[in-house]
């Protein structure tokens, strides 16, 4: 089964230079049917990645540029009247695909991200009284800027914790950078070929779901969990003041799956405490709220779970 | 005395009329030969002898720098086709020799309509009188004055008092003196009214002149207010005024009895202002103190900066809080806790190889698993 990953894998170096953890995590999102966000300045392959991992697929992919005018019918789809049978047809939006990039996500208002709530969650949508179920797989992939505050509408908590992961995209090594100039000045990106079918993405599904994973091991994730809400209990007093919100269960579900996932691509038939400690920052970070106090001392959620991996003792 | 012709030809014209046009101009004079600044009555009467018009006076004497005017009275009837005008004035020749006194006049006609009309006006519609004004030439008074006895100081009938109310005072401290002169004739005003005296300083006040009505004319009392300072004890000499009466032509003096003033010496210290009086000069090192504050500031600044200078060269690079945390590991979980912790995909291979090493196959040391930790770092 590794060898199929390292197949999609490959593919993908063909159009993207560098960004492991962009590709790892967006591989662990299709294993667990996870939703990903993407932060990342522009020019970090965002786009590119999530089409390269489409066409390598072989999925239906879709992509929607969120503006500040766009209206919930221009995503999931609307009613429209046939004034020659005077009836109703419904027209389907873009989000009836496999793969559907969501970009620049916080741009749109609040009322086109509530809609993709309800798709994010239930995988299904509702157009005037008809409600379609998604085909499968069905991913949600969402990048944001974050350097630009003007004209963007931040993501509510509730639609955060839809997604899996967050991942934070940065720049490449200069090795990246030079091989990538290279690529870019020769045209030398090459096409990307479907290699792996459903099936298999589906066959690789069930055994994630058969991987083996030790109560002792499940025990740390609830304790890292437990962490995040109730810090003093761990010794970390100074943290009580800085956290607001804990993680909720949500995170719990997404941080058990996201380790399996991980120990899976690392070749392993069962999961490690090292499995958590790789995934966790991407769980956590973008479910974590933090205090008024520790946002004005410039404390990031990425801080407050490394300090709380270090305290937790792993079995 | 012996009268000149002129002198006699103005004795018959007192009192003198003029018969003017629609009026008629009397003068009358108490002498016509006063002595230089002896007060002369002079009272003047407009009649009106034209009863079939409307007439109003406008008179006035003339201003001089040869004779000194004060109007004591004035009656003023304006009563239709009969005014009468009458004026009462103390007069003091300041020029001897002829003078002349002129008057200005000039005679205002109207009748009762035009009187009348101005008298319908009110404040916000005042209606002017209409009149025909007419200069009226009128022939001077000529007064031919006397001269004054030699060395006259005051001219009048005058009394003089003196009040000096402290003889005996310590040095510096200032003796009053008050005094007084009352009298009808020219106003009394000297300067100085004491002379100087040897090691005394004279103060004086601008004197204050009263004036009041008499039957004569008008009477002053003028009172001078002065003090005297010195060291010593002095003698405020006799001091005399010699004065004329032109109305009883005599001459008389006024004196300012000698006093005797007893002045004892103050001991100076006593008057030093010990409050309000500058410190003894002496030199001045304040700036000096200046200088070395300066000086010190910038040592300071130069030693500031090379201190830095020096700990920047001389400071050892602070070890890397990962470094630390990666040594202060005890054992090879809280390793991997660390690792994990802080960049998991930058110590990724290291990650699995303490996982391997933990959870199975136990070969690495915690101190090789450490150096390789730091050497990912680097």
């Amino acid at each position: 089964m590794t060898e199929t990953i390292t197949r999609l894998k490959n593919e993908l170096r063909k159009a993207v230079v560098g960004q492991e953890r962009m590709i790892e995590g967006l591989l662990i999102g299709l294993l667990c049917e996870g939703h990903i966000l993407i932060e990342g300045v522009p020019g970090l392959a965002k786009t590119t990645t999530v089409n390269a991992l489409s066409r390598a697929l072989g999925l239906d992919f879709k992509r929607i540029q969120f503006t500040p005018d766009l209206l919930p019918s221009d995503i999931i789809g609307a009613q429209i009247y046939n004034p020659q049978d005077h009836s109703f047809s419904i027209k389907k939006g873009p989000l009836f695909t496999n793969l559907l990039l969501a970009d620049e996500i916080n741009r749109a208002p609040a009322k086109v991200q509530s809609a993709l709530l309800e798709v994010m969650q239930e995988r299904q949508v509702t157009i005037a009284d008809e409600t379609f179920a998604l085909k499968k797989p069905f991913l949600v992939m969402a990048t944001q800027n974050p350097i630009e505050q003007e004209g963007v509408y931040a993501l509510p908590e509730a639609q955060l914790d839809r997604f899996m992961m967050k991942l934070v995209v940065t720049h490449n090594s200069e090795e990246e950078e030079l091989e990538i100039i290279r690529k870019g000045a020769r045209k030398a990106f090459g096409n990307v070929d479907q290699v792996v079918d459903k099936e298999e993405i589906f066959a690789l599904q069930e055994v994630l779901e058969r991987l083996h994973i030790d109560p002792e091991v499940e025990h740390y994730i609830v304790t890292l969990v437990t962490a995040t809400r109730d810090p003093a209990r761990f010794g970390l007093e100074a943290l009580t003041k800085e956290l607001r919100y804990g993680v909720s269960p949500r995170a719990s579900i997404d941080l058990y799956k996201a380790a399996k996932a991980k120990a899976f691509l690392r070749g392993n038939d069962h999961v490690t405490p090292a499995d958590i400690g790789m995934v966790i920052h991407d769980v956590f970070r973008h479910r974590i709220v933090l205090s008024y106090e520790a946002r004005a001392k410039g404390i990031t959620s990425d801080e407050v779970i490394t300090r709380i991996v270090e305290t937790v003792p792993i079995p | 005395m012996k009268l000149s012709l002129g002198s006699l030809l103005l004795l018959l014209l007192l009192p003198w009329q003029l018969y003017a046009e629609d009026f008629v101009f009397r003068v009358t004079v108490n002498t016509t030969h006063p002595y230089l600044k002896a007060p002369v009555h002079l009272a003047i009467d407009l009649n009106q002898t034209n009863h079939d018009i409307v007439l109003f006076y406008k008179f006035a004497l003339k201003p001089s720098d040869m004779y000194r005017i004060e109007q004591i009275d004035g009656k003023h009837d304006d009563t239709l086709y009969r005014a009468h005008h009458h004026y009462d004035y103390i007069l003091y020749p300041l020029k001897e020799g002829k003078i002349n006194i002129a008057f200005t006049m000039i005679k205002r006609i109207t009748d009762e309509q035009k009187l009348a009309y101005s008298a319908s006006g009110d404040r916000d519609d005042f209606k002017k009188l209409q009149t025909k004004d007419m200069p009226v030439a009128l022939p001077p008074v000529i007064l031919d004055v006397k001269p004054l006895p030699q060395g006259t100081k005051l001219i009048g009938d005058f009394t003089l008092s003196v009040e000096i109310p402290q003889r005996s005072v310590k040095a510096y401290e200032p003796i009053p003196l008050n005094m007084t002169i009352e009298g009808e004739g020219y106003p009394p005003l000297l300067d100085p009214l004491i002379p100087k005296i040897e090691g005394v300083t004279r103060f004086f006040q601008k004197p204050q002149v009263e004036k009041y009505p008499t039957k004569a004319g008008i009477g002053y009392r003028v009172h001078y207010t002065l003090a005297l300072s010195a060291e010593h004890t002095f003698t405020l000499p006799e001091v005399t005024i010699p004065a004329f009466d032109p109305d009883k032509n005599r001459r008389y003096a006024l004196t300012i009895p000698s006093a005797a003033f007893t002045v004892t010496k103050e001991d100076v210290n006593t008057l030093v202002d010990t409050i309000d009086t500058p410190p003894p000069y002496r030199i001045s090192w304040e700036w000096l103190y200046i200088l070395g504050e300066w000086l010190m500031i910038f040592g300071a600044g130069f030693v500031s900066g090379r201190l830095w200078r020096w700990q920047r060269i001389y400071t050892p690079r602070s070890i890397h809080p990962l470094v630390a945390k990666i040594d202060a590991a005890r054992d090879k979980k809280t390793l991997l806790r660390v690792l994990m912790a802080h960049d998991a995909h930058r110590f990724a291979p290291l990650i699995e190889k303490i996982d391997k090493d933990l959870y199975d196959t136990r070969q690495q040391t915690l101190k090789s698993l450490k150096q390789e930790a730091k050497e990912l770092l680097k």
